[in-house]
């Protein structure tokens, strides 16, 4: 296969059972990569290899045919210098284990087996497969005292049901049973590194939302045993000196995907002045993989806060006044104020609903809406303010007046609102003093600033 | 309708809206923003706004509103405002000296079509000193396309010409493009130009 997945090429392998047992890279036993061979074993009768340079099958060993049962258990135990396939052969007939090297390039192999007599170097298990009944507990220990590999296993009772495997990597004392060696020198390209690399893992990238928005995280892992799939643990974290609370809720935080909430922390923890309108939660799952050390993706959920919290609009002017016609003075006049009209101001939050600053800046916006109602911008925006300046126009035709009205109109808005301007400063601090109360005070806080809404 | 459309021009022209509650960012903070407005500002003065600002008039609704046997709505007066010209007296470039001279008039556009005068991040205030980080506006912004001029206090509807040549907006219209000139700011915004002419190599 090419590194753009495209398949260059598909060969059979002479697997006597045409199975595998599972798939390969789950890391029991039957099927192993080498420095130029795909290794694969049918579990019972075959094993072969696959050269990866020349794509051919140059290792193909049959084992010795079985009469009885249970028949001997093969699996892949590790490769060693020179792509040596190292096979194990469990559950003989007098209940010891082979150990056997098997040598690429020697195609059938001679009879009984094309086994090392001696030693393996560098040979060690990587993979092995208690599953089987063949290597139930019934066996308990057993050593092959031949000039082969020494596998223990120790009786659930002594061991309290674990089980140990001996590597031996020269030729043993008979008497003598193998301190284990769980992580001998391995070629390199038998390492469980190698091996393992074929599982992905993908996490979603960074995310960034709102303040009280959510997000969505989901991991993604291939490679794995679908029978015996990875479960998940979500998890974050802030920076530890961080003000208001971090915190980072899960949806589900045992599933491969989860939803999070957006809860903006303060990062530096300071009030005044404000913290970074963005703060960074890092985000982690970690993977279990049966039967394989917990893996740790991360990613991240930045919250942010919108510089300007809410705002209260001083649209608050609608309606047409009456025109009417003075027979006497034969000219159009503006004769009462007709459909004006001067509503609640309208109120803009720019935050979302579940937001924890909702309520604050609503609050903060509602101190306006009452300016305008009753308090110091009242006599903003007025209907009998319009009135006063519409009320000298006259004109002899209709579409004068209106022209008239229209600009006198305009003007007065500009007037109103070059008021608004200078009255902005008082409005937006009565404003702050009763907002900068409710809490998170933290962001929208006024900080002493007098002058709005220029930074000093 | 209006509703809507005072909605709808909010979110197309950013926060027009005020009075409003806002942040008020650190030193670092402030830093960082203020270095990304002078990458990518063209013209960085301190300016003093005059005492009020023309109005922009988008002449196809202006002509709406006055059609023959029409009355508009007060409503509707607004919706053709497009915004506003600064004629904003230039006290110090700080970068872009090749636009303006100190002494001369720098053209603002600040958009709004809402009945608000000022923008809730942007408060152009009349006579009030600031340092506005500007960006050269396309003639062919439709906001501008087909509008005019309205000057303060009119008698009539009659609309000058807009001159859009050498015309500048704020460089980020939706976010903080204006700082206090205190001597604070103003000695961080030097520096940060001064790096920035130093990181980018110059053209000419």
């Amino acid at each position: 296969m090419s590194s753009s997945g495209q398949i260059l090429g598909r060969y059979a392998l002479p697997l006597a059972r045409q199975r595998l047992g599972s798939y390969f890279s789950d890391n029991d036993g039957d099927a192993l990569l080498g420095a130029q061979h795909l290794f694969v074993t049918d579990e019972r009768d075959s094993a072969v290899g696959f050269n990866l340079s020349t794509s051919t099958i140059d290792l193909n060993w049959q084992a010795p045919s079985c009469g009885g049962f249970p028949c001997p258990l093969i699996s892949l135990a590790g490769v060693a210098a020179g792509d040596q396939l190292i096979l194990e052969q469990t559950g003989n007939g007098d209940g010891s284990s082979t150990l056997l090297a098997l040598t690429p390039g020697t195609s059938g192999c001679p009879t009984p087996f094309c086994a090392t007599a001696a030693s393996v170097p560098n040979a060690t298990l990587s993979g092995f497969d208690f599953s089987g009944t063949v290597f139930s507990p019934t066996f308990e220990t057993f050593l092959f005292t031949d000039d082969f590999f020494c596998m223990c296993v120790i009786p659930p009772s002594a061991s309290g049901g674990g089980a140990t495997i001996g590597g031996a990597v020269s030729a043993p004392d008979a008497n003598v049973t193998p301190a284990p060696d769980l992580l001998p020198p391995w070629p390199e390209q038998a390492m469980d590194g190698k091996r393992e690399s074929s599982v992905k893992i993908t996490i979603s990238p960074v995310q960034t939302i709102q303040d009280g928005d959510t997000a969505s995280f989901s991991v993604s892992v291939t490679g794995t045993d679908p029978n015996d799939p990875p479960t998940y643990q979500w998890s974050f974290s802030a920076p530890k000196s961080a003000g208001n609370n971090p915190n980072v809720n899960f949806t589900d935080p045992t599933s491969a995907s989860t939803k999070t909430d957006g809860h903006w922390f303060a990062y530096p923890n300071e009030t005044c002045p404000s913290a970074p309108a963005s703060s960074a939660y890092d985000i982690r799952v970690s993977v279990m993989i049966p039967n394989s050390a917990p893996k740790n993706k991360k990613s991240k959920l930045t919250i942010n806060l919108p510089m300007v919290g809410g705002s209260t609009s001083n649209a608050l002017l609608s309606g047409i006044p009456d025109f009417s016609f003075d027979s006497t003075r034969m000219v159009y006049f503006v004769s009462g104020p007709g459909t004006l009209a001067r509503a609640t101001p309208p109120v803009t939050i720019f935050l979302a609903p579940a937001s924890q600053f909702y309520n604050k800046s609503a609050q903060h916006e509602n101190v306006h809406v009452q300016q305008y109602l009753t308090g110091m911008l009242s006599d903003l925006y007025t209907v009998s303010g319009l009135m006063a300046v519409l009320s000298p126009l006259t004109d002899p035709t209709s579409d004068g007046l209106t022209s008239k009205y229209v600009a006198a109109a305009t003007a007065y808005l500009t007037s109103q609102k070059a008021l608004l301007v200078a009255r902005h400063d008082a409005a937006e601090i009565e404003a702050y003093n009763v907002s900068d109360l409710i809490a998170p005070q933290y962001f929208y806080q006024r900080c002493g600033v007098t002058h709005f809404p220029l930074p000093q | 309708m209006i509703r809507t459309l005072q909605i709808l021009g909010f979110l197309l022209l950013g926060a027009l809206l005020s009075p409003a509650q806002t942040s008020f960012p650190g030193d670092k903070e402030l830093e960082r923003i203020c270095q990304g407005l002078v990458h990518s500002s063209s013209l960085v003065v301190v300016a003093v706004p005059p005492s009020q600002p023309d109005e922009i008039v988008d002449r196809a609704k202006l002509k709406a509103a006055l059609a023959p046997g029409h009355v508009p709505d007060i409503a509707q007066l607004n919706d053709q405002i497009v915004g506003r010209l600064f004629n904003a007296k230039v006290v110090d470039v700080l970068k872009g000296e090749a636009a303006v001279k100190n002494g001369e008039v720098v053209k603002l556009f600040v958009s709004g079509g809402d009945m608000v005068s000022f923008d809730a991040l942007n408060v152009v205030e009349p006579g009030k000193k600031a340092i506005f980080f500007l960006s050269r506006m396309s003639e062919s912004d439709p906001r501008i396309k087909d509008a005019g001029v309205l000057p303060p206090q009119p008698k009539t509807m009659e609309l000058l010409p807009l001159d859009v040549s050498a015309l500048y907006k704020f460089t980020d219209e939706n976010a903080r493009s204006m700082m206090s000139s205190s001597p604070k700011t103003l000695k961080m915004v030097k520096k940060l130009i001064r790096d920035d002419s130093r990181a980018k190599p110059s053209r000419h």
